[in-house]
């Protein structure tokens, strides 16, 4: 089965529920059936479909169409430069992706290259279904999206709604906050969302009482993507002390791997719980976390090179380092390469330093992490000028060429910039000293 | 007080094109969450989240009788 069957056979069954609300906009199951059905009509089938992620019914309609046409989705973040989009198509152009293969989400690698991560229809499904095992996801409940639909963490949670009827209320993030509150003053009996650390530390910061005001419709909610402070979840503990609070692993490469309800009484720090029925987990001799199961992408499109090294036997093995502990849970330990992660996304520096560089006046400079109030870890930019040049015009320029997540948030300037006997730019002493 | 507010905002978020009319729809949520950190902190005040609407963030006046409006109910 495919996720598109779930959705017909919500619409036989309950074809008056809603399917998914945006804003005032809403369609129900019969609706929703009968627009993505007539939708594919006007779709190519059979081809690789590049198009914006928007946050709206739209999207949704669009990228259920491309599936039943056969078609692969590739939605990509709404705010992605034109150059960028045009690179993401021509990229593709010789890639022949096998009929499984359902989506292809583009995520960052090390060196700033490209990764288009292949993802099959049954990782698609597994997802929901880790998602109702483990969450405890039912017919009754709404899920709440704040994150951009490009993104694994958001995207995946169409699957349980429609394996499960239940309803999808997608938000524009949260800029907005109040449209999230909004969202729970709608008729349903409960509330589950995904929230990453940064939209959690907002909430907290800005919005507490509110969020206690609520606290009784609040079901789950679920974060990762990045670390969340223990100062955090155990206010979050204490604001909802009746909700499930999950701390999960997963990644675009290996889908929902594990999820740890930290609101247990034990609040345990870095913990993300036992692997699913469906996946194992794999702690290498170099202590990297290797995952299998059937949440697993299929490779990387266009990239053979790159998928023979992250996906042997059926196995994905990521740069994140990790332990099992005594009960069986997986504890991550930090990463082994240079990637950024800041607010849940993952940023290549040298993809930000190479941008950086093609400016005129940028003599050197070297992209690092620095703390943040809000996200956790950001951007900083340090740079050495040759010509003068100004904050504000580096970081314009740098968002013209990249999506707005990798545009540095600090700018500093140097005299020189750090780097080793041989040459290379020196990140382990930037960030001993951020 | 405007000329203050919009150096501290332009200092911080660099990207953000305060001289727009049209502010809240051209901020991320970062953005928005940076703007109500630097306005409490340096006036003292309680911003929350219902403060940010697209009303209050239409532009850099909007936000101006925003602070003042929040003084002038200490």
């Amino acid at each position: 089965m495919i996720l598109e069957d779930y959705l017909k056979h919500d619409a036989e069954l309950y074809p008056n529920k809603t399917a998914i609300i945006c804003g005032d906009k809403s369609l129900t199951f019969g609706e929703l059936w009968n627009s993505v059905c007539k939708t594919a009509e006007t779709l190519p089938k059979g081809e690789i479909v590049v198009f914006r992620a928007s946050q709206d019914i739209d999207f949704m309609v669009k990228y259920l169409a491309l599936h039943i046409n056969g078609s692969v989705a590739v939605p990509v973040e709404k705010d992605l430069p034109d150059n960028s989009f045009n690179e993401i198509i021509e990229f593709l152009k010789p890639c022949k992706p096998t009929p499984e293969v359902a989506d292809i989400l583009f995520t960052t690698g090390t060196i700033g290259k490209k990764k288009g991560v292949m993802i099959p229809h049954r990782a698609i499904i597994g997802n929901g279904e880790n998602v109702i095992e483990v969450q405890g996801f039912d017919h009754d409940s709404a899920f709440i999206t704040t994150g951009p639909m490009s993104h694994i963490a958001s995207l995946s949670k169409i699957a349980p709604v429609l394996i499960k009827g239940a309803t999808l209320i997608i938000t524009e993030g949260m800029k907005n906050v109040n449209d999230f509150f909004d969202a729970m003053d709608l008729p349903f009996q409960k509330f589950g969302t995904f929230l990453v650390p940064s939209a959690i530390r907002i909430l907290l910061q800005f919005s507490e009482d509110r969020l206690r005001k609520y606290a009784s419709k609040i079901d789950f909610i679920e974060t990762g993507a990045a670390a969340i402070s223990t100062s955090d979840i155990q206010k979050l503990c204490e604001v909802l002390p009746n909700s499930r609070l999950y701390n999960s692993y997963a990644s675009t490469e290996t889908g929902l791997v594990c999820s740890y309800n930290f609101n247990d009484g034990k609040c345990l720090e870095g913990c993300c719980g036992r692997p699913t029925s469906r996946t194992n987990v794999i702690i290498t001799p170099e202590g990297l976390i290797a995952c299998q199961g059937k949440t697993i992408m299929t490779g990387y499109a266009c990239d053979d090179e790159l998928t023979n090294k992250v996906l042997i036997d059926n196995t994905i093995f990521t740069s994140d380092f990790g332990e099992i502990d005594q009960d069986g849970n997986l504890r991550i330990l930090g990463r082994s390469d240079d990637i950024i992660n800041t607010g849940g996304f993952k940023v290549s520096p040298t993809e930000v330093e190479n941008v950086a560089l093609s400016i005129p006046q940028i003599a050197d400079c070297i992209c690092v992490p620095a703390p943040h109030p809000v996200l956790g870890t950001a951007l900083k930019l340090i740079y050495v000028t040759k010509a003068a040049i100004t904050k504000k015009e580096i970081a314009l320029y740098i968002k013209s060429k990249v999506e707005s997540f990798k545009v540095p948030f600090y700018y500093e300037e140097s005299d020189k910039i750090q780097r080793t006997f041989n040459g290379k730019l020196n990140r382990k002493f930037y960030r001993q000293n951020q | 007080m405007k000329e203050k507010i919009l150096s501290l905002l332009e200092n911080e978020l660099p990207t953000v094109d305060f001289s727009s009319q049209f502010l809240f729809s051209e901020m991320d949520s970062l953005a928005v969450t940076t703007v109500l950190a630097i306005l409490s902190d340096e006036y003292k005040i309680k911003l929350d989240s219902e403060d940010a609407t697209p009303k209050n963030f239409m532009n850099i006046d909007t936000i101006v009788n925003l602070v003042q409006t929040k003084l002038n109910q200490q």
